[in-house]
């Protein structure tokens, strides 16, 4: 048999090459950078070893803004999977203006991340924000609040922008897996006297369960990384409230200029998001016996 | 036919080179971008006057400073750019800007500018620009609410500020009246240093030391008043995410009574194109804390020539026109922008032109701007190298301090060991 290889790599080059500059040779530079201590303002830029990173985890303010990611994620997640898997439900059903509302459910989605930032924020703006005014209006409220500026209303109010653009995505998923299940395996459950909550809990959803772990594990990742809606909205604040690790890394990085630090972060972020990433495909989808 | 083709495309491409190359070989300036439109015409005067074109590139003032130090640390294109004094030490030490002190014709600009103005633009003894404007921060209120509130003249204490508020809030006037500049950034220190000065202090010794630590500090009284007055619903939360052109269109809007601000934004507020409430905005002293009358922070900003700048003689003409004299032997742009735009300005003579004394009682009260300049406080700290780096670190911490109930000295301490650090 002919040898293959270089042909092979001939035909595989262009796209290697682009991996390479995209993903290998920046991952590359800044795991090197995180060894050194590099701020643009400063010649020198000295090999420090693991300082960076004993500095990082060394440091209370670190915890905190895990603390903080780990909430914005788990409350994130939840909603989004909870939310997304409700309307891909709903949609799974025949009715009048499926298609329609199939449509205008991908809006949100297809709204940048920074203009979905700018929209909400100016829904929750403390002095002319339609939200304070509908609050007044029905009394719930009696007088404007500041919501990005207090706690835990900055917190939530970012959750509410970011699951907002998101659980299009995780519905539509969860949709085209519900679509997959086959109509017999539903109607046998309900010749057998199966209701509607035991045939969702006990045939949907352990049916459903490889495409949800992809949507959780996705969404997961998405959230631990998340940085533009925190960026527009927050800017971390009030305080460091609302500062995740994304924004961290950019504040540390392009605010202080401290590439080297900032760098050291961002790679603690990529190994958690691994960890997360290795723990989901372990216990969570591993295969019924 | 191709040929023809080739050769008009060809043709195409080489004059766009050349007009690209020949647009390109003009002064290149930035800044951030207020009122570019000005700077643009400005920019038009000097190449009718000079021969050298020169285009206005801004960048977006939040992100200016971090913009900016990637362009210098990569090689800028920038002939001259605009420079705060929070970061003309971090750019002076790092060998990015030109220093100007032994440029033909410095000498007259040492005459018409005060001794405290040239401190503000040096390093180290070495001056890195001309002045684009000066100013001090200025206690701005809404004189209407005060009467409807029954109050017949502005604060004179922080407390009686507290008080006041209270009194707004509770006849209804403003739900809550005090809009300050607490948004993470250099607004932050600003507002607090401010109220500090009217304390009676700074934030450090005249030898550069921290004393913002020390229990009872003059910064210790400002944040714990900042705090109490959140807290109270006196000083609105909204100002945790508010800069000087959110409070302006705060008390613009006629929500809120009093605030803090550069001495300029006097004329946006009282100008009727731009304001709701416009004529009813007086300035008051800032407050005191009873044993000191007032206290102020006053700034230069800086045109600078970059170390970078092919042509420097060209550069050090263009500074002069934006900075110092036009051809014409004028303060043509510095007087520009006092009479349009309120800026103020470091340049003396400028105090003696009757348009811009004339200008100035239209929109805001000279004496009472003459009486708070009194009381500006000395912030030499801010031309250390590396004050900006400790500066970004306490944004965060401030806001925190501001929202929580803890002891302060605990977070202030850490702030006073970051700034040592730093230092060593």
């Amino acid at each position: 048999m002919k040898n293959n290889f270089w042909p092979a790599l001939g035909f595989l080059s262009p796209a290697l090459l682009v991996i390479l500059v995209t993903i290998v040779f920046p991952f590359g530079y800044a795991f090197f950078l995180s060894f050194h201590k590099w701020n643009l303002k400063y010649r020198d830029t000295p090999f420090v070893g693991f300082k960076n990173y004993s500095r990082i985890l060394g440091s209370e303010t670190f915890w905190e803004i895990v603390g903080t990611t780990a909430v914005f994620c788990v409350l994130s997640v939840f909603l989004i999977m909870t939310i997304g898997y409700l309307i891909a439900l709903l949609l799974n059903e025949e009715f009048w203006g499926r298609g329609m509302l199939r449509a205008l459910l991908l809006v949100p989605w297809a709204i940048p991340e920074v203009v979905n930032g700018i929209l909400w924020k100016w829904l929750l703006d403390p002095s002319f924000g339609i939200l304070n005014r509908i609050l007044m209006k029905i009394g719930l409220i009696e007088e404007y609040h500041s919501w990005l500026n207090s706690m835990p209303s900055a917190m939530f109010s970012v959750i509410v922008a970011y699951v907002w653009t998101h659980v299009p995505l995780a519905a539509l998923i969860i949709l085209a897996g519900l679509q997959s299940i086959s109509k017999e395996v539903k109607e046998a459950a309900l010749v057998d006297g199966a209701g509607i909550f035991d045939r969702l809990i006990l045939i949907t959803t352990p049916l459903l369960r490889p495409v949800l772990v992809v949507v959780l594990m996705f969404e997961t990742i998405f959230a631990l990384k998340v940085f533009d809606i925190i960026y527009v909205l927050t800017g971390g604040g009030p305080g460091r409230a609302t500062t995740v690790l994304g924004w961290q890394i950019y504040s540390r990085t392009f605010t202080n200029l401290a590439f080297g630090r900032g760098s050291a972060l961002a790679m603690l972020l990529g190994l958690l998001t691994l960890i997360v990433a290795v723990l989901y495909f372990k216990y969570l989808n591993k295969e019924e016996d | 036919m191709k040929k023809i083709i080739f050769a008009l495309l060809g043709g195409i491409t080489l004059t766009v080179f050349l007009v690209g190359t020949i647009h390109a070989k003009g002064l290149k300036m930035t800044g951030w971008p207020y009122q570019p439109d000005t700077v643009t015409e400005n920019l038009g005067v000097f190449t009718a006057q000079s021969g050298i074109g020169a285009e206005f590139l801004p960048i977006p003032s939040d992100s200016y400073h971090d913009k900016m130090v990637s362009d210098f640390a990569t090689g800028t294109g920038f002939d001259l750019v605009y420079v705060r004094d929070n970061f003309l030490a971090e750019w002076a030490s790092a060998g990015w800007l030109h220093p100007i002190q032994d440029m033909p014709g410095f000498d007259q600009y040492r005459k018409d500018l005060s001794q405290a103005s040239i401190d503000q633009l040096s390093v180290d003894g070495k001056v890195y620009g001309l002045p684009y404007y000066a100013g001090m921060m200025s206690f701005a209120y809404n004189a209407d609410h005060l009467k409807s509130a029954g109050i017949s003249a502005p604060p004179k204490t922080w407390d009686e500020l507290l008080a006041q508020a209270k009194k707004i809030k509770a006849a209804g006037i403003s739900n809550k009246p005090i809009a300050l500049q607490l948004k993470k950034g250099n607004y932050i220190v600003i507002s607090l240093e401010v109220i500090a000065a009217g304390f009676g202090g700074t934030m450090f010794d005249s030898k550069h030391n921290p004393v913002f630590q020390k229990k009872g500090s003059a910064f210790w009284k400002a944040l714990a008043w900042t705090r109490k007055g959140l807290k109270a619903g006196l000083i609105d939360e909204a100002s945790l995410s508010s800069g000087d052109h959110d409070v302006v269109n705060m008390l613009s809007a006629g929500s809120h009574t009093f605030t803090i601000v550069a001495d300029y934004n006097l004329k946006a507020m009282n100008d009727p194109e731009k304001s709701k409430n416009a004529g009813k905005f007086k300035i008051g002293l800032i407050p005191g804390d009873g044993n000191t009358r007032s206290g102020t922070t006053s700034y230069v900003r800086l045109y600078s020539i970059t170390a970078d700048a092919k042509d420097k003689a060209a550069a050090w003409k263009l500074l002069q026109f934006l900075g110092g004299r036009d051809a014409n032997n004028e303060y043509f742009v510095a007087k520009k922008w006092a009479l349009n735009f309120g800026l103020g300005f470091a340049q003396l003579p400028l105090y003696e032109d009757p348009d811009v004394r004339s200008s100035l009682g239209k929109w805001t009260n000279p004496d009472v701007m003459a009486e708070q300049s009194k009381y500006s406080v000395n912030r030499g700290y801010r031309f250390l190298p590396y004050f900006s780096d400790w500066q970004t670190e306490t944004w965060a911490e401030l806001q925190e301090m501001l929202m929580g109930d803890d002891d302060l000295g605990n977070d202030l301490e850490k702030l006073a060991v970051a700034w040592e650090d730093l230092k060593n």
